[in-house]
């Protein structure tokens, strides 16, 4: 029975997300809303997009099931046993995720 | 060399990463049947992997239902031209089959070996092609934890379809709505 020749490794799919850019949105009350676009999407107050490459989890209202399902998502991105604080996010995902130059942080609603 | 969802092609049925199931986190990609029976490919668009003569195919691989077979994909010219091994558990044993001009026909079955897949749990397999003797030949290999386990003799295919290589990559085969297969940690080798 004849053998295979030897192969080299061509392609390594772990199939996971693609590194997200992090960008924040709002921070109402105590609570951040957050969006992690790949491209610039308008997100209107109380929705949350969270991108993983070309998948999208659009996530309206907050209320306690989405906040913990937005928890889980982020603390699996961010790789940490709590999710990220809004400040956090300002203070420390910056450095690490440089903002597409089209995208701006602002504390603001959508306005176009 | 790793790339991404969109660094594949997926013809068939839907395809989506799913951050629930999976060997590795945060993901795994998950090929799920709208149809029946439904041929469910994802196929590698590295361009050292298109026209693949040898090679290898290495996933963690999961199925939802017994009558959906994950599969691997070589040779593939196009949707009605190549070559798919999969794994059928209730045997449980695999099949080597050629897909010509629409058209397809096993070219030959081999019982697993000291190995029984159950539905819902990862493995992770590996399929070898290659050609030797002017032959096509395929293995199927199932790793146990600690080495790899062949599943009886290699099938080979005298008529060694399409010499000149052809796209190579993974799925599942005769899945029906609402079945589905998840692939994990996905490698090719040439």
């Amino acid at each position: 029975m004849p053998e295979p020749p030897e192969f080299t490794l061509i392609v390594s799919e772990p199939w996971s997300y693609e590194e997200p850019v992090i960008t924040t949105r709002y921070a109402m009350e105590s609570w951040p809303y957050y969006y992690i676009p790949d491209q610039l999407y308008p997100v209107p107050i109380g929705m949350m997009m969270l991108s993983s490459g070309r998948d999208w989890w659009r996530m309206g209202g907050v209320g306690h099931a989405t906040r913990r399902a937005i928890d889980m998502l982020l603390m699996e991105l961010w790789g940490a046993r709590e999710p990220p604080t809004f400040a956090q996010l300002v203070s420390e995902a910056w450095p690490y995720y440089e903002p597409p130059s089209m995208v701006k942080l602002v504390d603001e609603p959508w306005s176009s | 060399m790793s790339g991404g969802f969109g660094d594949w092609d997926h013809y068939n049925g839907t395809a989506e990463l799913d951050a629930t199931t999976y060997v590795s986190s945060p993901s795994s990609l998950k090929r799920t049947a709208t149809s029946t029976p439904q041929t469910l490919m994802t196929l590698t668009k590295a361009a050292a992997a298109q026209a693949l003569i040898n090679g290898r195919v290495v996933s963690q691989i999961r199925t939802s239902s017994t009558g959906h077979m994950p599969a691997f994909y070589f040779r593939y010219q196009d949707q009605n031209n190549y070559y798919v091994v999969a794994l059928y558990y209730p045997g449980p044993q695999w099949y080597l089959y050629k897909v010509k001009a629409g058209v397809r026909s096993a070219i030959g079955l081999r019982l697993c070996v000291s190995w029984t897949p159950v539905i819902n749990t990862f493995y992770k397999v590996r399929c070898t092609f290659w050609t030797s003797e002017g032959h096509l030949w395929a293995r199927l290999e199932y790793w146990d934890g600690s080495s790899w386990i062949k599943q009886g003799d290699d099938i080979s295919d005298v008529a060694n379809e399409w010499p000149a290589g052809g796209r190579v990559g993974v799925g599942g085969l005769d899945g029906s709505a609402p079945t589905f297969t998840h692939h994990d940690d996905t490698e090719i080798w040439g």
